[in-house]
């Protein structure tokens, strides 16, 4: 329930506030939305396995956000931007399907 | 983790290692420690939500950029393909000027062959009727006929009349002489041969005898065709009966001066020349 409180005050923080992005790190911020995703969605079924602990959390999350927007900078900087972009957003993509079939399992049990 | 995926299934490795290493790692860890303190797990809840909030942000921010950057290349294609059409246009405005330059100049082309052809013909015209005009020089060959009165005492038939220049002159003009003057005055289209006070005038210039006419044309046939035209015959009977003196003589380089426009055009319009006298 805090969740989904937090997921809604982001979204209206997002939509009130339209904080600019430095055109610099605007290439980066798809991918580290999808970073950030992971992280989260890892976070909530670690809540359910009663793993979970925020500082791990917090860890993997910053980490993961930093991670995924220099492996895409480092890409632009080779030229190969775009198939790293990938190769990061099918990599996180696995783990996200994997983390939520795995909280559908908790939820309910199927 | 309970299963082991196979070696180099990288995929399947993936999905299995979805949840971060350190949860399992810190949970165990945790399980051998003392009990954390209550009020814990709502400090966990709050710090997810946050995470979850920073999550939001981030998310709707990325969707209105990317909205916001297709808008934009929306207007960018539009305004390009607008600057294209315009573009095009101006290219067709230009391409039809282009054809319509062409067409004027091929049309200015044929006019100017026309006014050409027309000038070259003009200008053989204005020759042909300057030297009857007689407002510029001739010279050439021709004849030089010498007339002079009778001897004193003779008869009045002795005397030469403007009439008789007159018709020498037409003879002259009959036997194909370019151009005729009397006493250096050159015959034009418009002058007249006249008698005042006694005395014969040619283009208001009184002359007194003896007569010298001199005509430009071809020396070998000019003086025999004279002498068949009715000029001749009445010369060569003045010349046997009434004893005028009637000599012709060819030149081979005579030189008519010109009548200048001047002195032409004080010949009054309504001055009869010498052909519509005759």
């Amino acid at each position: 329930m805090i969740a989904l409180l937090g997921l809604v005050v982001g979204v209206v923080a997002g939509l009130f506030f339209e904080p600019s992005v430095p055109v610099a790190l605007q290439p980066y911020l798809p991918i580290a939305v999808v970073a950030a995703l992971d992280a989260t969605f890892g976070a909530f079924r670690a809540l359910l396995d009663d793993i979970f602990d925020e500082k791990v959390f917090v860890v993997s999350f910053v980490s993961n956000v930093l991670v995924a927007g220099l492996i895409v900078y480092l890409g632009d900087q080779l030229g190969v931007g775009s198939q790293l972009s990938t190769g990061v957003v099918v990599v996180l993509g696995i783990r996200i399907f994997s983390n939520a079939a795995a909280i559908r399992r908790h939820l309910f049990h199927a | 983790m309970s299963r082991q995926p196979p070696p180099g299934d990288l995929l399947a490795r993936i999905a299995e290692q979805a949840i971060d290493d350190d949860y399992p790692l810190v949970a165990a860890r945790r399980s051998t420690d003392p009990p954390r303190p209550t009020g814990s797990r709502r400090a966990t809840l709050t710090v997810f939500a946050a995470a979850v909030a920073v999550l939001a942000v981030m998310l709707t921010v990325a969707a209105q950029q990317t909205r916001q950057a297709a808008v934009q290349a929306d207007a960018d294609r539009t305004a390009l393909i607008d600057r294209i059409e315009r573009e095009q246009a101006q290219l067709e405005r230009a391409q039809q000027g282009v054809a319509d330059l062409t067409a004027e100049i091929e049309r200015l082309q044929i006019a100017s062959q026309e006014t050409s052809q027309e000038a070259v013909a003009l200008e053989a015209r204005l020759e042909s009727l300057a030297s009857t005009a007689g407002l510029e020089p001739v010279s050439g060959p021709g004849v030089r006929i010498t007339i002079n009165d009778a001897a004193e005492g003779a008869p009045a038939t002795g005397q030469i009349q403007d009439s008789d220049l007159q018709r020498l002159a037409n003879g002259l003009w009959q036997a194909g002489a370019e151009a005729v003057a009397i006493n250096g005055q050159r015959l034009t289209s418009r002058s007249a041969i006249r008698t005042a006070e006694q005395a014969i005038t040619v283009n208001y210039r009184s002359l007194s005898p003896p007569y010298v006419v001199t005509a430009v044309g071809d020396p070998a046939t000019l003086p025999a065709r004279l002498l068949e035209t009715p000029a001749g015959q009445h010369f060569t009977d003045l010349s046997s009966i009434a004893g005028i003196g009637f000599r012709v003589d060819t030149a081979d380089a005579l030189t008519l001066p010109g009548l200048s426009p001047a002195i032409l055009g004080t010949l009054a319009d309504g001055q009869a020349n010498v052909e519509e006298e005759q």
